[in-house]
């Protein structure tokens, strides 16, 4: 698909300012353009960005530029120049080359990866031979090469461009381990609280999006010990406190251009995950976690460590850490009936029973008796559908039937 | 045809207890009965008789022999026949415990003198028929019949093989046993297999009164117990013993 | 390929010589999600292994046919078959009713008012008035 309407000809459009796209298709002349807008699709999201104002007619005067008409000189940058001056033009392709090598050396580092040398055919101008009219419209021409779809192509496009999201990828499903992410979570979130709540001085450059975590991290961090208040507000030693907010402490500003870290699951085996959680007394989900601040931390820190999402109309109605439990972890999803007997029965062992795990539909039956595949080609050979009608319902073969 | 044959092949090679003819066997074999006194059977199928052993009637019983098939003595029937007429050879399902065979029969009546003589003759004739009673009715039978009993007999299942104990009269084209009123059971010796349970269409009975718009419809459907006559069967070598 | 026939020389007469069962196969289908299977799931559960052990001739299968009824299908030897909606029937219902295709013939219902079907040559004969004693009027 192409983004932008195919240009008239290069020399029109030789000069002339165009998003990132559009710029590495046009020739040397509008290299400073290109090193600008190359720049700017460093940043992440900023392409699109660009791309959206293109479509919006808000990038300078794109719409018209694009257009076969010659660009108004008001429209050009400082650089550019009218691209119909024969001695301009020679004076850009000279430069061409310098100019590029200055546009390698100023980019910055970029994942992205840009198409390289483009070689451009002569102007008639140099054309030597006499007899050599030029063509007056690129009708009918056929279009080689190009950059057309370029940034269609996802190879392309570097990794820090990839989407990151914020909690993780792959759900964590076991009950066990579950509930010992919700754990760790809360008592991140009663340290989030207070530090929040400016009880705590130190420990500026917290992040509250750490991504990996270790199994031994885990194991200390939530096995930190949750006091319940009598009207059930969790609260932490204080050096706890400090020791988890230190362990959240991070490198807060991503650099440009660095791939943000994907969260990771946690190195632990459900087994471990019970054992942890049985080592536990179960006073901690009797925490209130009424308290906005709490919550909202408790949610954030969820999401992050688990991947679950909890609604917050069902969030509205949890009012303790036993209530957003029995909302996080799912019961197991019943078996259906052909595992069950697969796995726990006498029936399979039984050598004149047959259990099928789906449909015995029409098509196996044949397949069954080895029929198939020549009702397949006799089929084909009719020019009749193998499966199904076509989309000719019933009453159409009625009116075939019936011939009205 | 194949496919039935195929079936009764795959029907044998199933673990049974149905064994190779005796001179095939290594060791001779004690008659079933023993057998299921002596181990716990093996895994039977509904479909899998147990062996009939009839108990040795001892000769001295046969040699004083009594009734006259013309007269009608009164002879009382044998009290330990079960009244239906049927003695059930074998167990229903698997799971069932194989029932041990039918206990001797107490009657030691001997044979009269006419029936000593004129058996032989009836036996040696090529057809025989008998009038077989089964709760109180009679079904003059031959082998290889199909009886469709008036109602489903309990406890049975296909496969299972009956013995018929209650019969007025066994015959041949020119002699007649009649029995007074049951022919001696250690004279003939008639099995029957049950096929199955068939059905009959729904009758539906319309029960409407007069000048009144209400109708009842009353819908019934019967079951009845198939029965195949595998065997009939007249015992002329007691006699001749 | 044309079909041949060929000539019946015989009558079968089951369970003269050996008995062979009518019914050879059984399909069971159920629903995982339908209220209607619940009784059937059970059945297959429970009953199913005990039944099918018990009848190796019969060959079983067992294929779930989802947002339908619970249905059992009896194929028999006479390339008929018989099926029977099981919904929202209990596991031991079902049993009888898994009986009631295992004990079928799979011939169809018909009235029948004489007890006995016979292809044997009658016995005794056809009665003769020249024979015998003759009757005195």
């Amino acid at each position: 698909m192409r983004r932008l309407p195919r240009l008239g000809s290069s020399a029109t459009v030789a000069a002339l300012p165009m998003s990132s796209t559009a710029c590495l298709r046009t020739p040397a002349a509008s290299l400073f353009k290109c090193e600008i807008a190359l720049t700017s699709a460093t940043q992440p999201h900023s392409v699109p960005r660009q791309r959206h104002q293109v479509w919006a007619n808000r990038f300078q005067s794109q719409r018209r530029c694009l257009s076969s008409a010659p660009p108004p000189p008001a429209s050009t940058p400082e650089k550019a120049v009218d691209g119909a001056s024969d001695v301009d033009t020679q004076n850009i392709q000279l430069s061409a080359s310098q100019s590029r090598r200055r546009l390698r050396a100023r980019l910055p580092k970029t994942d992205l990866t840009i198409p390289r040398k483009q070689r451009t055919v002569p102007r008639p101008a140099d054309i030597p031979d006499a007899e050599y009219v030029p063509a007056e419209s690129g009708l009918g021409l056929e279009e080689v090469g190009g950059l057309e779809g370029w940034w269609d192509n996802p190879a392309h496009w570097g990794p820090s461009k990839n989407y990151v999201g914020f909690g993780l990828q792959e759900k964590v499903m076991d009950a066990a381990l579950l509930q010992v992410l919700a754990r760790k979570a809360l008592v991140e979130a009663i340290a989030l609280k207070d530090k929040f709540e400016s009880k705590i001085k130190n420990y500026r450059r917290v992040d509250p999006t750490p991504a990996e975590f270790r199994m031994a991290e885990l194991v200390r961090i939530s096995s930190k010990e949750i006091l319940v208040a009598e009207d059930g507000s969790p609260t932490m030693a204080q050096h706890d406190v400090y020791k988890t907010l230190k362990a959240l402490s991070h490198r807060l500003p991503v650099a440009e251009g660095e791939v943000l870290p994907k969260p990771v699951g946690p190195e632990m085996t459900p087994e471990e995950a019970k054992e942890l959680l049985e080592s536990w007394d179960r006073n901690w989900k009797a925490a209130s976690i009424e308290d906005p601040a709490l919550r909202f931390y408790l949610v954030k820190r969820i999401q992050r460590l688990t991947g679950h999402v909890i609604p917050d109309a069902k969030l509205v109605g949890v009012r303790h850490m036993g209530g957003l439990l029995s909302v996080l972890v799912k019961p197991p999803k019943a078996l259906k009936l052909a595992e069950l007997i697969t796995t726990k029965s006498l029936l399979p062992t039984l050598p004149n029973v047959k259990i099928y795990p789906r449909r015995v539909t029409p098509v196996d039956k044949e397949k069954m008796v080895g029929r198939w595949k020549l009702i397949q080609k006799e089929l084909q050979e009719r020019g009749l559908p193998v499966v199904g009608t076509e989309g000719y319902g019933a009453a159409v073969e009625k009116k075939w039937v019936t011939g009205n | 045809m194949s496919r039935a044959l195929l079936r009764s092949a795959l029907e044998l090679r199933t673990p049974i207890t149905r064994l190779p003819p005796p001179f095939l066997l290594p060791i001779p074999i004690r008659p079933r009965a023993n057998a299921l006194t002596a181990a716990p059977a093996a895994a039977r199928f509904f479909n899998q008789t147990t062996q009939i052993v009839d108990p040795p009637i001892p000769s001295s019983i046969l040699a004083d022999a009594g009734r006259t098939p013309t007269q009608s003595p009164t002879a009382p029937a044998p009290t330990a026949a079960p009244v239906a007429g049927i003695s059930k050879i074998s167990a229903a399902l698997s799971t069932q415990i194989p029932q041990p065979p039918p206990p001797a029969r107490t009657s030691t009546e001997p044979l009269s003198e006419s029936v000593r003589t004129l058996l032989p003759l009836l036996a040696a004739q090529p057809g025989h028929y008998a009038t077989a009673h089964i709760h109180g009715r009679p079904y003059l039978v031959t082998a290889g019949d199909l009886v469709r009993l008036p109602f489903k007999m309990p406890g049975v299942a296909p496969g299972d093989m009956l013995r018929l104990t209650r019969a007025t009269a066994i015959g041949s084209r020119d002699f007649t046993l009649t029995g007074a009123p049951w022919v001696d059971e250690r004279v003939f010796e008639c099995r029957a297999v049950v096929l199955g349970t068939e059905s009959e269409p729904m009758r539906v009975l319309i029960k409407k009164k007069r000048r009144q718009r209400r109708a009842k419809r009353v819908e019934s459907k019967h079951r009845f117990t198939v029965l195949r006559i595998s065997e009939l069967r007249i015992c002329d070598e007691l006699v001749a013993a | 390929m044309g079909v041949k026939a060929v000539h019946r020389i015989t009558t079968g007469r089951n369970g003269l010589g050996a008995f062979i069962l009518q019914c050879k196969k059984m399909d069971f289908h159920y629903c995982d999600w339908a209220g209607s299977s619940k009784g059937m799931n059970g059945f297959i559960k429970s009953i199913l292994p005990k039944f099918a052990a018990a009848h190796p001739q019969i060959e079983f299968t067992v294929s779930p046919r989802p947002s339908k009824h619970p249905v059992i299908i009896g194929h028999y030897i006479n390339g008929r078959d018989k099926a029977i909606c099981v919904r929202n029937l209990e596991p031991l219902q079902i049993l009888k009713k898994v009986e009631l295709l295992r004990d079928a013939s799979g011939e169809k219902l018909k009235k029948v008012t004489k007890p006995v079907q016979s292809i044997n040559e009658s016995v005794r004969g056809i009665w003769s008035p020249y024979h015998g004693n003759g009757m005195r009027v």
